[in-house]
């Protein structure tokens, strides 16, 4: 199977002429989007609950829509994965030391370690 | 299917040592891999010199004495644990067919010395001899009532008396009732338990101008080797050439054939060894094993309707290969367990190779992770209910699994 790349955006109505440019920008490979469908705190919450959880699970068990989107895929077949979120500042568990948080634990598109 | 196994005072086992294949966990997914409750496709983790090896020796000492198998150096020398030399080894075997449970326990004193075996169906005794009590054995399986039940003289010598439940099995005449049938089952079963290790690989890979009589035998095609190969990750080409009118199988390169077991590297050969295995256990089931009932061989319906009752199964039902990929590349591990899959087969493989430890393989009930005292599914670590988008491969490497 070729290299493919994961986007992971926020909702299901994204910005898809941003994402659309960057993808042919900076990328030949085959992407694929999924949405995730709530802000990203809470992402970030689920994932320092438990340091042993793959994120490309976590997007596929999400929603049937994802589920769909991933099924010929498994969990070492994406070689980046890119997370396109908003700030929401204004979002009830926002947090700038939880987005510090990830902003570490997603410096990397190629590996997620576990997250500390 | 073997649902669980113990051992004591064989080989590292001093103490009492249990491996259980049931599971009650329900996971979603890879259902495939767990049948009526007992894990059909299971892989063991453990440090160097846990016992993984002895293991599967100590599950086919059963071979020993049930079979006419030729009994290996393993087993000839220090058979018993070093601090108990002058005790016995247990073990019971604990089988389930269909909705039939079988308990098979015995102690020996040697690979060849039986001292004692019960034989249990659905939890009563239908075959028991204790030899430290005397040779009259017990019988209680419909046909048996005629059978001489002193087992003393003629049958073996005093240092490998004859099997009771292996004199049942080859001398009776069963009548055809359900507790029979499942007598015959376990027999069966037992007769084509496989265990595959790095000897046999090592043996495959001598006997060189056999390979290509058993590849292309049977009316095989070469195609189907080298698809296998292919989707192992070996990228080649295959023909077939004669010397001196022997069929070899060859690398092709247009032009040029070079001969491929001298040139195969050692992951090709050892894959090889395991194309073998799979062909054996696709068609070698031991159908010239004597019927129990008459002592003549099977053939046409008699057969098949031996095949239907599951007396014959038509696949080995039973494979433990000891570090199975110990050669290979993590892709072409990981086909190897998909394979197994898909056959109807209950594997138990060992490996240091954490890269096939996924829930998109198998399940955290089918990963057993090994110690020198004792052998434990993955998930009875952790108080977490795990699930399929755990990567478990990553809590093992972080010790998660340590006990």
């Amino acid at each position: 199977m070729a290299e493919s790349i994961l986007f992971v955006v926020e909702g299901v109505n994204p910005e898809k002429h941003v994402l659309s440019s960057i993808g042919k920008q900076f990328f030949e490979n085959k992407l694929i989007q999924v949405a995730y469908e709530t802000e990203v705190y809470q992402l970030g919450k689920l994932l320092s609950a438990d340091p042993y959880l793959d994120l490309f699970e976590v997007l596929k068990e999400r929603s049937e829509k994802n589920r769909q989107l991933l099924e010929e895929f498994n969990r070492d077949d994406f070689s980046q994965i890119y997370l396109f979120f908003d700030y929401d500042g204004q979002a009830a568990n926002a947090s700038d030391t939880a987005l510090d948080a990830m902003l570490v634990h997603f410096a990397n598109e190629t590996e997620s370690e576990s997250y500390t | 299917m073997l649902c669980k196994f113990e051992v004591k005072n064989f080989k590292n086992f001093g103490e009492p040592f249990v491996f259980d294949l049931l599971s009650t966990k329900n996971y979603e997914f890879n259902p495939e891999c767990v049948q009526n409750g007992v894990v059909a496709n299971s892989i063991i983790y453990g440090p160097n010199a846990c016992g993984k090896t002895n293991l599967g020796h100590a599950v086919f000492d059963i071979r020993t004495h049930l079979t006419d198998d030729k009994i290996t150096e393993h087993y000839e020398t220090d058979y018993l644990h070093a601090a108990q030399r002058e005790g016995s080894a247990k073990f019971v075997y604990t089988f389930q067919f269909g909705e039939d449970e079988v308990e098979y326990a015995y102690e020996k004193a040697s690979v060849r010395k039986l001292l004692s075996e019960v034989l249990k169906i659905n939890g009563k005794t239908v075959i028991s001899l204790d030899r430290r009590e005397g040779s009259v054995a017990e019988f209680d399986l419909d046909g048996t009532e005629t059978l001489n039940r002193d087992l003393g003289s003629g049958l073996g010598d005093e240092n490998s008396p004859l099997s009771a439940v292996k004199y049942v099995a080859n001398s009776t005449v069963l009548t055809a009732t359900p507790e029979n049938s499942v007598f015959r089952k376990f027999v069966a079963f037992v007769k084509n338990m496989e265990h595959f290790t790095t000897e046999t690989a090592r043996a495959v890979q001598a006997a060189a101008g056999t390979v290509a009589d058993i590849i292309l035998g049977g009316g095989r095609k070469l195609a189907g080797f080298e698809t296998f190969l292919h989707q192992a990750g070996v990228a080649c080409s295959l023909s077939v050439v004669e010397v001196s009118g022997e069929k070899q199988i060859a690398f092709d390169f247009g032009d040029s054939q070079l001969d491929f077991v001298t040139n195969a590297s050692t992951g090709t050969l050892s894959l090889t060894a395991q194309y073998i295995q799979l062909i054996t256990l696709r068609l070698q089931c031991d159908f010239s094993a004597r019927s129990e009932t008459n002592g003549v061989e099977v053939v046409g319906d008699a057969r098949k309707q031996a095949e239907d009752m599951g007396w014959f199964p038509r696949v080995r039902p039973f494979l433990f290969i000891d570090e199975f990929d110990a050669f290979y590349h993590h892709a072409a591990a990981r086909y190897m367990v998909e394979t197994l899959k898909k056959l109807d087969c209950q594997s138990i493989l060992t490996t240091h190779n954490t890269s096939i430890m996924s829930n998109d393989l198998l399940r955290p009930d089918c990963y057993f992770i090994m110690s020198a005292t004792d052998i434990k599914p993955a998930y009875a670590f952790t108080d977490k209910e795990l699930r399929k988008a755990h990567n478990i491969e990553k809590m093992y490497r972080a010790g998660v699994f340590n006990g």
